[in-house]
């Protein structure tokens, strides 16, 4: 994955100052939180779900080997070529090669943020091909040169007048169109793509050891277009997505699309279980399956494996109130939010995304609204401090913390400290509801960022004392 | 050393070290909800209607291919994209749309002219299909695809009816999933899909809209006895 070049405290300026960008969030984000929540209050069952599934998950992650040299068995045994990729360079050239071996001229896509992860696009397009991206969302990103900025809604930053200005420039919709008139202009050009198409590319977000099926969850009914039209059908599968049995798969399709979307379950969910038999009516020659491991397995190893019983529905996102406020681009990566802030170093290596554990206020809204109960704290606090282990803070902070350190092992420096503090602070301008907004050097690291807490007029062992008396 | 086994010992000496919290010896059995107070006809038309659905109850196959023959001739469908008619829960239904001059088309695409053959489907309006279960909870409905059963009838159209037969309604997703032959059945079909509602998205705006890439209309047709 490439990590950008700019500091997450830029990005994140530039997220908060984007007025189009925090009128987007601020509709989407709490109509998100209330269909998760109304999905999960009509479910008598919910809560013991979530435990259930969480439970699958665990257990799943513990036999991944055997599960996946089963899911293997089977989906041979039904006519499905399955492909091993130990990284994103080997993804790509092995599509690239099914593409070249079939003739393949043009591809249609439905979305995966596999793909996105393993750069997929650039390296079709390099090779010549025609790759359409037929969600709406990822489509608008693909005529923009955008990336998404969520991983169940792509365009959540954009406002429906930017829409109404991109189609208009491409596919020549009045300006003033409304969503209605948008989608069926999207419509008519994307079953264009569909009808002419080779090869359909699409994620999977379950794959089943028992059957060797692939389950493809969408909305729109592009994930059954991308795999029924085209002649072939090649679906990019993380190792780690994968479910024993069919009624495993059931209770995680369940909570799922109720985190996602509080949809009770998607529109199609279709159980793909090899290619068209020979006397179907319809249905694509050939299915390919591509398990990718692109660092799941580095992640799996030690106190981070807990991420990958992640089913990627989103929620921990739209409840995050740093992802709230700043979207998906202020965190530099494919997967943004908390989830993404542990996927990213756990794939990739920490250095380059030593920044991300710390774009957290671990208030634990994500773990709540985990429908598998990731603790997402614990792995954020494990990877603050590998990082101050291995000397990714910065100066002040690390200087900054081991004084503070020192002085709260010395009882008569950290008195006379808080003291001096409690004193400065009453004259120092400059404050917002007694929080201080700006500090000297080298302090103002600190306030760049964030407020200062007020110190207490009393401080806690004065008012020990006291009592003790 | 190929890759296959490249990432499978990669897993294996991963595993050695993995913090896995919560992984029991064995999975329990699924949590199994309170049944319901109505009964799963009702449950289910509830449901479809709550995904914008449509539906209709007509007592038995008669009033059925009535009730589909009157729509049809109302609508003025000249072409229907469908499964195979002589295997839909409906006697007769054939000859009766034959009668009204309605041509009658499989969703098939042979190899040799897939293209042209997708083209010719592209542009029907209509499909009509059976429905192999209903889950009543999500107000699903669930088909196979076969030699009989092609899945563009439900995907291509812009309206689709199905035809379930209300005894083939189980209370939700697991119900179904539980039922015997389920699993067997499933794994012998090339492709199984669930479908909750009619084609939609929310990508612009979050604004919902029916008819993305799939059906602008599902109306599911129960069929009581």
């Amino acid at each position: 994955m490439q990590a950008p070049t700019t500091s997450f405290a830029q990005r994140a300026q530039i997220a908060l100052q984007d007025t189009g960008l925090q009128e987007a969030l601020g509709r989407a984000m709490d109509h998100f939180v209330h269909g998760r929540q109304d999905a999960f209050a009509a479910l008598p069952h919910g809560e013991a779900l979530r435990d259930h599934a969480r439970t699958i998950r665990a257990n799943t992650i513990a036999h991944l080997d055997e599960h996946l040299i089963r899911f293997e068995r089977n989906a041979q045994a039904n006519g499905s070529s399955i492909h091993w990729a130990t990284d994103a360079a080997e993804a790509r050239q092995i599509v690239l090669k099914i593409a070249r071996e079939a003739g393949v001229q043009r591809i249609v896509k439905s979305k995966s943020m596999l793909s996105e992860e393993i750069e997929l696009n650039r390296v079709l397009e390099r090779a010549g091909l025609d790759v359409l991206e037929t969600d709406l969302g990822e489509y608008i990103v693909q005529l923009a040169h955008d990336h998404p900025s969520h991983i169940i809604a792509p365009v959540v930053h954009w406002r429906l007048e930017d829409v109404a200005r991109l189609f208009h420039k491409h596919l020549g919709t009045p300006l003033d169109a409304d969503i209605p008139s948008l989608q069926a202009a999207a419509r008519r050009r994307l079953r264009q793509g569909f009808l002419q198409a080779d090869m359909g590319i699409s994620g999977g977000n379950l794959v089943v050891a028992e059957t060797g099926t692939v389950i493809l969850v969408t909305n729109e009914g592009n994930g059954r277009l991308v795999t029924t039209t085209p002649r072939i059908h090649v679906a990019l599968v993380g190792i780690e997505r994968i479910a024993p049995t069919l009624a495993d798969a059931g209770t995680l399709l369940q909570v799922l699309a109720r985190s996602a979307t509080g949809q009770a379950l998607s529109v199609y969910t279709s159980f793909i279980t090899g290619p068209r038999r020979q006397a179907d009516e319809d249905g694509p020659e050939q299915v390919h399956i591509v398990l990718i491991d692109n660092g799941r397995t580095r992640a799996l190893q030690g106190e981070l494996a807990e991420i990958l019983y992640c089913i990627r529905c989103g929620a921990c996102l739209n409840v995050c109130p740093v992802y709230r406020n700043l979207g998906g681009h202020a965190y530099g990566s494919v997967y943004p939010g908390p989830i993404g802030s542990i996927v990213t170093p756990a794939y990739d290596g920490l250095g380059p995304w030593h920044e991300l554990p710390q774009a957290s206020t671990l208030c634990g809204a994500c773990t709540e609204a985990c429908p598998v109960r990731i603790d997402i704290p614990r792995m954020l606090l494990k990877l603050r401090a590998d990082s101050i282990a291995a000397g990714d803070a910065p100066a002040w902070l690390q200087t900054g913390i081991r004084l503070y350190g020192w002085a709260a092992t010395h009882p008569r420096v950290f008195r006379l400290a808080s003291k001096l503090g409690t004193q400065l602070q009453r004259l120092w301008p400059g404050k917002a509801q007694g929080w201080t907004r700006r500090l000297p050097p080298p302090l103002s690291a600190w306030t760049d960022s964030r407020a200062f807490p007020p110190l207490a007029r009393r401080s806690f062992s004065e008012r020990w004392q006291e009592r003790k008396t | 050393m190929t890759s296959r086994t490249k990432i499978l010992s990669r897993i294996r000496h991963a595993l050695a070290d993995a913090y896995l919290p919560d992984a029991a010896a064995t999975i329990p059995p699924p949590p199994s909800p309170p049944p319901f107070a109505a009964a799963l006809i009702d449950v289910f038309e509830q449901a479809l209607i709550a995904v914008q659905g449509q539906v209709t109850r007509v007592e038995n196959q008669e009033a059925a291919r009535d009730w589909l023959v009157n729509e049809f001739q109302k609508q003025g469908v000249q072409k229907i994209l469908g499964w195979n008619f002589t295997q839909l829960p409906v006697a007769n239904l054939a000859a009766s749309l034959q009668a009204l001059g309605i041509e009658l088309i499989p969703a098939r695409l042979s190899t040799a002219t897939r293209q042209a053959d997708l083209a010719a489907l592209a542009d029907i309006p209509v499909g009509l299909t059976g429905a192999d279960a209903g889950l009543a909870r999500t107000g699903s409905i669930v088909l196979y695809a076969s030699n009989e059963q092609g899945r563009l009838a439900s995907l291509l159209p812009e309206v689709h009816y199905a035809l379930l037969p209300a005894d083939r309604i189980y209370a939700d997703l697991a119900a179904w999933l539980a039922v015997p032959g389920v699993g067997e059945r499933a794994r012998h079909s090339s492709n199984t899909v669930i479908i909750t509602g009619p084609s939609r998205s929310a990508d612009i705006a979050q604004t919902l809209t029916l008819g993305a890439h799939g059906p602008k209309r599902l109306h599911v047709l129960l069929i009581e006895t």
